[in-house]
């Protein structure tokens, strides 16, 4: 009887231990579940950029000069709400990093004319350090992409597929200058026995 | 001494479930907040929904909670609700397959009814959580969302589709030597009959044809052509499908139907499902018959009315293309025999426990087993029920511009202006629980 209710004690002990706070790697393997994840995400982001600074069209292409590109977006094409925008976003600071290419960001755009337009507009702005209208650089690659999925599931397993696709295009003569895909296969069995 | 320990763990039992179902039936609970969405109370339901919410039966509150959000127009809230649901189920399907926990319910269940059961949902509600989410996101302007939506239905599909087929075969391998569902035929006659109105208590016809508008509307042909080709499998009789099967394969192959007009769909989700009913079967035990409490569906199953629509002089008339009430009857039929299992123990178990009372304890002691007996023995009558009964689609094809857009149902009669594109796609969503709820939704256009 008395064994029994020291396990007792011990198990309620165990419930009422306080909660942990850790520091961890940011780039360790994560595998809580098979969905899309931080791992996927630095993998995917770091191969890509690899293959394209590795392509030799590209490698001869930015021997000389840092070309101007720009993220288009990157269709999100599997059952989760994955926010893709945050791979491309790890993909373009990669890529500025290497010092190879340059950016435009379409995404601020809006933002930039407000700003533009207080410049020259307000009247609260020394006109001579006023930015000049029109003279932003046109992009000319345009880098567009998806993420497709593919899951199977039965009562035991959960497999994973992702396939993400990247493309540079020129946008002047519409050539898709680079493409490169990378896969990504997760299974998860269940276990038979558990709390 | 031995067997005082038994009924005290009964009665804790008892009074520790005391928010859920057990002694309140669940329909009566869920009445309060039918009543409250149709009268575009969000409040009034939320807070009577509080409290379930956090218990064990929560998935079931939940889902009930995101749907009045839907009906009184809450998008957002309805969608944040629905996320909570997906991850709940998402989390059972990461649950080991033999559960300690889970054996515990089982055993308060065996003792007590299928009440102390945490409530799992069923196929269908799961696969309706994903096609009510996709309307939320799609409400919002979210097309991103709302196409990961649609596709987490088909998928879900799928996987319930195989899962269920193994499922079925199982079931009837333990329920060899119980009494089985041809031996009390005349009971179960209302919920035979439901159960035929579909043919699946998986596939769901309506979000299919949902599904099908949505790509169609954002030019994903060859998506939409099988959306409407699954429809039609399971929906043949559905008037509108062949004609949509027509001009989405006229469009994959290329051709514009540039005849300058828009698409006007109505989805129209009429009533409430009705909920479960309690029958007493006598089941055999080796002590003799025992009766015992099972969830059925009545004969009074809401007929479909269509709703009338009109607007630039063209009218159109609903047609049903997926009775919820059918499905959820299906649903509840697949489980009897499973059911007829547990309750053949249960009730070996709990006559065991009446004679031990009458040898025992005495006449008080026999009393007060008896009264536990009767009071325990309570049919499962949960189920979602502010899901619609069911859900019809009409169509009209009208030059662009807006148009006020006249509708007559079960639930009154309305006037909406409606926008229509050239080439557009509108979806009005019209949810009637009595009154109409409508919602138009952002134009679809291709991109």
């Amino acid at each position: 009887m008395r064994v029994l209710m020291m396990a007792l004690l011990g198990a309620a002990l165990l419930i009422s231990g306080c909660t942990r706070v850790q520091y961890g790697d940011a780039t360790a393997t994560e595998t809580v579940t098979v969905d899309f994840g931080s791992t996927d995400l630095q993998m995917i982001a770091s191969q890509m950029v690899d293959d394209l600074m590795t392509f030799p069209p590209v490698v001869q292409l930015t021997a000389q000069r840092r070309p101007v590109a720009f993220v288009d977006r990157v269709q999100n094409r599997t059952v989760e709400h994955i926010d893709t925008e945050s791979v491309t976003d790890s993909i373009r600071a990669k890529l500025i990093q290497s010092g190879k290419f340059r950016f435009v960001d379409m995404t601020v755009v809006e933002r930039v004319r407000q700003q533009m337009d207080f410049q020259t507009q307000s009247g609260m702005v020394d006109p001579a350090t006023a930015v000049t209208m029109g003279r932003q650089i046109g992009a000319e690659f345009m880098i567009y992409g998806a993420l497709t999925s593919i899951v199977k599931r039965d009562s035991s397993t959960k497999d994973v597929y992702y396939k993400f696709t990247l493309n540079m295009m020129n946008l002047e003569t519409g050539i898709i200058e680079w493409s490169s895909e990378k896969e990504i296969r997760k299974t998860r069995s269940r276990s038979l026995f558990g709390l | 001494m031995l067997f005082r320990f038994p009924l005290l763990l009964a009665a804790t039992l008892l009074t520790g479930c005391a928010t859920n179902s057990l002694f309140n039936p669940y329909p009566n609970q869920a009445a309060d907040w039918k009543q409250a969405a149709a009268a575009g109370q969000p409040e009034a339901a939320f807070s009577r929904l509080a409290k379930g919410t956090e218990g064990g039966d929560r998935l079931l509150y939940l889902q009930e909670r995101a749907r009045v959000a839907q009906i009184t127009d809450l998008p957002a809230e309805s969608q944040q609700t629905f996320s909570q649901i997906i991850t709940l189920y998402d989390a059972q399907d990461e649950q080991a397959r033999v559960r300690l926990s889970s054996a515990g319910g089982g055993l308060g269940a065996l003792m007590v009814n299928d009440n102390a059961l945490p409530y799992r949902g069923y196929e269908y509600e799961r696969i309706a959580v994903h096609g009510l989410q996709a309307m939320n996101y799609w409400q919002q302007g979210d097309i991103e969302g709302a196409a990961v939506e649609f596709r987490r239905v088909t998928l879900e599909q799928q996987v319930a589709e195989q899962r269920h087929e193994q499922e079925i075969g199982r079931a009837e391998e333990e329920a060899a030597g119980a009494p089985t569902m041809d031996d009390f035929d005349s009971q179960f006659a209302g919920l035979n009959t439901a159960a035929a109105t579909v043919r699946s208590s998986i596939q769901n016809p309506y979000f299919y044809y949902l599904a099908g508008v949505f790509r169609e509307g954002t030019g994903n042909y060859n998506d939409a052509l099988v959306d409407f080709k699954k429809a039609y499998e399971i929906m043949p009789e559905m008037p509108l499908l062949q004609a949509d099967i027509e001009r989405v394969s006229t469009l994959q192959r290329g051709r514009r139907g540039s005849d300058g007009t828009g698409q006007v769909v109505i989805a129209y989700e009429q009533g409430y499902i009705p909920p479960r009913q309690e029958i007493s079967l006598p089941i055999p035990t080796i002590h003799g018959y025992f009766a015992v409490s099972f969830p059925t569906y009545g004969t009074d199953m809401v007929v479909p009315r269509p709703l009338q629509a009109s607007a630039g002089g063209k009218s159109a008339q609903s047609a049903v293309i997926t009775r919820f009430d059918g499905m959820a009857a299906r649903a509840l039929k697949e489980q009897i025999p499973a059911m007829l299992v547990r309750q053949t123990l249960r009730a070996a178990a709990k006559y065991g426990a009446q004679k031990k009372a009458n040898d025992e304890l005495g006449l008080l002691g026999a009393l007060t087993t008896q009264i536990y007996n009767l009071v325990s023995e309570r049919a499962d009558l949960r189920s979602w029920l502010t899901l619609p009964a069911n859900a019809q689609i009409a169509r009209l094809t009208l030059p662009p511009g807006t148009h006020a857009l006249a509708l007559s149902g079960l639930g009154g009669s309305a006037n909406v202006e409606i926008p229509v594109t050239q080439g557009g796609t509108t979806l009005v969503r019209v949810i009637d629980t009595g009154q109409l709820h409508i919602t138009v939704m952002p134009v679809l256009e291709e991109r």
